[in-house]
């Protein structure tokens, strides 16, 4: 009853238009007063304020920085280049390159909306200009941007970790998203070669030259070594993420800056600027959302669904599906980072209830997530690549379909096996589980 | 009126999120410098980064757009949209008003504490906080008040 109140009027809120933060705010208010009346107000602030003075989430703010930068310092087309030279020679090559840049633009960025904007803008006029049609590029640049968030650095992946409290370590989570970043990249380019065969897409394309490749190599290989320290720096101890995250700043400006020659302090502050939007925007929905964590724990909303879950099943696998389709259907509606704060505290106690590996249990949220950001209604990629080719979203959206049946495919591949996404952090990390 | 506010805040305060943000990298960066240099990391360096995050996240909400889905009020007919606007305002200054309020017992409840390795009351850890809330509602209000208000109601 008080979740279903708590929900119903955040959802209501929230499809209104009042910004996501003060509707989790308000419902979580209206909560309070209605089924714990003895608590003072000013909790909420309390509350708050504590969800954003976490020392784990200053990574956050640090990868937005450092993605910003290196976008802004030549590295898309760096990474286009480099991708190019190897794939050219194939038939159809600019798709395969699209696939391929998105998965190393993830490597850096971390965010599906950054990679989107980035790689759409490089390549679906590229894409058109060889026979490609607009909403096909637009779907493909949209769906493979979604790796970005898989694959480490990833934003989603430490708000994830924050908030799965013991036993979910960033640098665990950012190993558990590479098997399943390269899956989803295998199964997108099968997907595109059928397409393109079907279509007979793809006319177009280069000779392979080993001079090219060295020199595009060369000249992307710094940007594409800063995920190599950041992880590396994370695995083997000698920073933590946050200090990662300070350490990707410094070598991204350094490397755009002396190297490229494509930064300088105005652009420095231009990415400070929109990095601070960014994190804020997300910060602020984070501290909204432990009031409502605060909530769900104080009025045993975990052990109610556990319980109702328990009625339908106590096999781990198929309490797995059951929570898988509950979180697909909220990363359709909701924002996926707010989806995160908000669905972690209700499903972690149940995850571990019922012996699932949290490590496995945080892949499939975000995978899920991320498919709800490509698909209706509110799927911001579906609008933001409509709007880079120049095209009707709902055209981009049928486009996108084949693609969606993949990522399902795959989501239910890395459900089935959780292997896929424990196996790399219980080697690294003996402790995860 | 109400987008001349808007602008002089959203200018002072990304000055001083970036500041802020600034400060953040070079202190973080430098603790790893120090920690394998010279075997030394600032004591205060938690505390320190903690109060600039937050800092940094209370000035980033006066900067710009919040994340927010308005399937519903793009649908209303342009007649009746500034009804739903003046509720989502309403709506909005409540909220703020509930979290002003929670931070004034903050401001008063940590005002003789100080943080243990920083010298530095933890009162400062509340007033942004403070200072975010009355400006944010007192854009609302202007918004509410501006001729264009269901117009402008969108970017809150």
């Amino acid at each position: 009853m008080e979740f279903t109140i708590l929900l119903l009027t955040m959802l209501l809120l929230t499809l209104a238009g009042i910004p996501l933060m003060y509707s989790i705010l308000l419902s979580s208010l209206g909560t309070i007063l209605l089924f714990l009346p003895d608590v003072p107000l000013s909790i909420v602030s309390q509350q708050f304020m504590q969800g954003i003075n976490s020392s784990a989430l200053q990574a956050l703010a640090l990868f937005f920085l450092a993605g910003e930068l290196m976008s802004m310092g030549g590295i898309t087309s760096r990474i286009i280049r480099f991708a190019s030279s190897f794939m050219g020679s194939i038939k159809g090559s600019i798709a395969y390159i699209n696939i391929v840049s998105s998965m190393l633009f993830g490597c850096i960025s971390g965010s599906a909306v950054a990679s989107t904007a980035a790689i759409g803008s490089a390549l679906i006029p590229e894409m058109t200009k060889r026979g490609y049609s607009r909403p096909f590029s637009a779907a493909l640049t949209q769906v493979a941007s979604i790796m970005g968030p898989i694959i480490p650095p990833s934003i989603p992946m430490i708000v994830f970790a924050t908030l799965g409290g013991s036993g979910v370590s960033v640098g665990a989570m950012f190993v558990a998203g590479i098997v399943p970043g390269i899956v989803i990249a295998c199964a997108l380019t099968i997907a595109t070669l059928a397409i393109s065969l079907k279509r007979n897409y793809g006319d177009e394309y280069t000779a392979f030259s080993w001079k090219a490749l060295v020199s595009s190599g060369k000249d992307a290989m710094l940007a594409i070594l800063c995920p190599l320290i950041i992880l590396g720096g994370i695995l083997s101890g000698v920073f933590t993420a946050t200090e990662a995250g300070a350490v990707a700043v410094i070598y991204a400006y350094g490397v755009g800056a002396f190297i490229y020659k494509e930064l300088n302090l105005s652009a420095l502050y231009k990415a400070l600027c929109s990095s601070l939007r960014g994190t804020a925007s997300i910060m602020l929905i984070v501290g909204a959302s432990s009031i409502f964590a605060w909530l769900v724990a104080r009025l045993r909303i975990s052990h109610d669904i556990a319980e109702w879950i328990r009625i339908i099943s106590t096999n781990p696998l198929q309490v797995l599906l059951v929570i898988n389709g509950i979180v697909f259907f909220t990363g359709m509606v909701m924002d996926p980072i707010a989806a995160l704060t908000i669905l972690v505290p209700v499903f972690m106690p149940i995850v571990r209830e019922f012996g699932i590996s949290p490590i496995h249990f945080g892949v499939v949220l975000i995978l899920n997530l991320m498919i709800g950001l490509i698909t209706p209604p509110v799927g911001y990629l579906i609008y933001l690549s409509a709007d880079l080719a120049q095209t009707g979203a709902p055209a981009v959206l049928k486009e996108s379909i084949p693609y969606l049946l993949t990522l399902l495919a795959v989501l239910i591949l890395i459900v089935l096996i959780p292997g896929l996404s424990t196996g790399l952090p219980q080697i690294v990390f003996p402790g995860a589980r | 009126m109400y987008h001349r506010y808007e602008r002089a805040l959203n200018t002072v305060f990304r000055k001083l999120g970036s500041l802020a943000f600034g400060i953040l990298i070079l202190i973080t960066f430098l603790q790893v410098i120090t920690r394998y240099l010279f075997s030394y990391s600032f004591p205060w360096a938690e505390e320190f980064l903690g109060l600039c995050f937050t800092w940094m996240i209370l000035f980033g909400m006066l900067t710009g757009r919040q994340i927010q889905v308005s399937l519903i009020r793009g649908r209303i007919p342009e007649q009746w949209r500034w009804v739903v606007s003046e509720c989502c305002y309403l709506f909005i200054l409540a909220a703020l008003f509930a979290l002003l309020t929670g931070a004034l017992v903050l401001v008063d409840l940590t005002k003789q504490d100080t943080y243990s390795a920083l010298p530095l009351s933890r009162v400062w850890f509340a007033i942004p906080l403070v200072l975010a809330t009355v400006l944010e509602a007192v854009r609302v209000i202007m918004a509410m008040i501006d001729r264009h208000a269901s117009a402008a109601a969108g970017d809150l």
